[in-house]
């Protein structure tokens, strides 16, 4: 595949059923981001019956920068974002929902945030914040309900933590704990990583097509499960920022948490500084 | 068996080592006699805030022993963050641990890598030793126990001892599991989570020889208790999409 190497963006979208909306939204995605990034596009079909991989299948042939998954069944959102960014080939991910309730543009909005940020290897999460939502009332008052006891526990100064537009480092995001779920927690789990979270003012669009997968009942419980799994996890982390790789004398290096080189043979005895 | 002429070894021994200075010059000794010959491995020390000297033992036992690495906290951080530490610095592609008090004998070591390398390659998440018979106090022992029988029978682990320091975990398996302080009596629970097989094997529990323990009841039951119902959490909300497959034209 040409220009793999090059990728600077691997957009990744969780779809299970939504057929209909595969062919817009890839051709709004590639509207909005030709120019910008060379972007990869990762559609993870959660198990769909409703022939989304034919669809896919058809739309690839019209668009090479398209990938698919397909999950043999049905693992829920988070488990689909975890696919798509374990095969994502870029080092940033951006993630936006299948339905198209999230305008492709703000993806721009998004990736320039993290551009112009001049600290941006300190960032570890990029969130959309949808500042009009189009859906029920009932889903409305629930979620702002939910993300205000969420942001009281675990201190995530997310307003907004439901929406799909989001982006991340590909390496950091791998290092958070998977469960169904998940993908509501990243700006707790970016902080908890000692990073910080720039948020986004995006849009938001009433679904046009397809039937939605949330109600109230199938997040209520789970969720708070979830926020207290996660509140006493994130109590218990505790991160050694510094360690340092020590050898002959006492010199100090910062050891790089990636760094799984192949071994050099220690000049020993020779007193040393460490050079990992 | 990797040949002698291999850059890297196949096994880092990860340990965490807090205040031990008299135990790591005896701890490094047993492993070299333990695994010289049989075993391409590396001894990776965590000096987890240590104020004895474990640091300076260290590097003195460096001069002698070529193999050993080691990485320090500039403060206490706790066993399980000394073992993600020791984990991320590692180069071989498979993690045992054990504790650096000696409790854990490492004639042990080449038993436990056997029952790794016995399973087809890729099904085993965790080699978990298991103390056949402690050498603690009752009262360590007594609530080790009812901690053993409660996690088990609600986390389905199938490990009798899920406290001994012995485990074998390959380094991948270790870092896609979720890192909190506790995390290191959870990682047959956690590699199951993930799909994959639990080994156990017996070993010998020894009396401590030097230094003191950490561990007591009550600095292990409060956040035992949390750290198991958020794990009991986590398992149940672990979806696995049985086959991720890429879909070409």
């Amino acid at each position: 595949m040409p220009g793999v190497a090059a990728l600077e963006l691997s957009v990744v979208v969780p779809a299970l059923n939504e057929r209909e909306n595969l062919a817009p939204l890839v051709r709004q995605v590639v509207a909005a981001l030709t120019g910008v990034a060379r972007f990869e596009i990762i559609v993870v079909d959660d198990g769909s019956t409703d022939g989304s991989t034919q669809e896919l299948l058809r739309l690839m042939q019209q668009e090479a920068r398209l990938r698919a998954l397909s999950h043999a069944r049905r693992a829920g959102q988070s488990a689909a974002v975890v696919s798509g960014v374990r095969a994502a080939r870029a080092p940033l991910v951006a993630t936006l929902d299948g339905d198209l309730q999230n305008d492709p543009v703000d993806l721009v909005r998004l990736y320039a945030a993290w551009l112009a940020d001049p600290r941006r290897e300190a960032v570890g999460l990029v969130a959309g914040q949808r500042r009009q939502r189009r859906d029920r009332l009932s889903k409305r008052l629930s979620s702002r309900i939910a993300n205000k006891v969420r942001r009281a526990m675990l201190q995530d100064e997310t307003a907004d933590s439901g929406c799909g537009l989001k982006l991340f480092p590909r390496e950091l995001f791998l290092t958070w704990p998977v469960f169904a779920g998940l993908h509501r927690f990243l700006p707790a789990l970016a902080k908890s990583s000692g990073k910080r979270v720039l948020l986004v003012p995006v849009g938001h669009r009433p679904r046009s097509a397809g039937t939605t997968k949330y109600g109230i009942w199938n997040r209520l419980w789970v969720g708070i499960g979830d926020l207290l799994a996660l509140w006493w996890l994130l109590r218990r982390r505790r991160d050694p920022g510094t360690a340092r790789e020590f050898t002959l004398p006492a010199s100090s290096e910062t050891c790089r948490p990636t760094d799984s080189g192949l071994a050099e043979p220690h000049p020993l005895p020779e007193p040393q500084m460490s050079d990992r | 068996m990797a040949p002698a002429t291999a850059t890297a070894a196949d096994v880092t021994l990860v340990i965490p080592a807090l205040n031990e200075r008299e135990n790591i010059a005896p701890l490094v000794a047993e492993i070299a006699a333990a695994l010289d010959g049989k075993v391409d491995f590396e001894v990776l020390f965590v000096d987890d805030g240590s104020n004895d000297g474990t640091a300076e033992e260290i590097q003195r036992v460096m001069l002698q022993e070529r193999r050993v690495r080691a990485i320090k906290h500039d403060r206490r951080c706790g066993k399980s963050a000394a073992l993600l530490s020791g984990v991320r610095a590692a180069r071989a592609p498979l993690i045992a641990t054990l504790d650096a008090d000696r409790q854990n004998d490492p004639a042990d070591l080449p038993a436990i890598l056997a029952a790794y390398r016995a399973a087809p390659t890729g099904t085993i998440g965790c080699v978990a030793g298991q103390r056949i018979r402690r050498r603690d106090t009752w009262l360590k022992r007594l609530s080790s126990r009812t901690a053993n029988k409660v996690r088990r029978s609600l986390l389905r682990d199938d490990t009798r001892d899920s406290g001994c320091g012995f485990k074998l975990v390959p380094r991948e398996v270790f870092l896609a599991m979720p890192q909190f302080e506790g995390m290191h009596r959870f990682l047959p629970a956690l590699a199951k989570r993930q799909g994959l097989a639990i080994r156990l094997v017996d070993v010998q529990d020894r009396p401590r020889a030097a230094g003191s323990t950490k561990y007591g009841l009550w600095n292990r039951l409060w956040v035992g208790i949390g750290d198991m119902l958020a794990v009991w959490w986590l398992i149940r909300r672990y979806r696995r999409p049985q086959s991720v497959t890429e879909i070409s034209p």
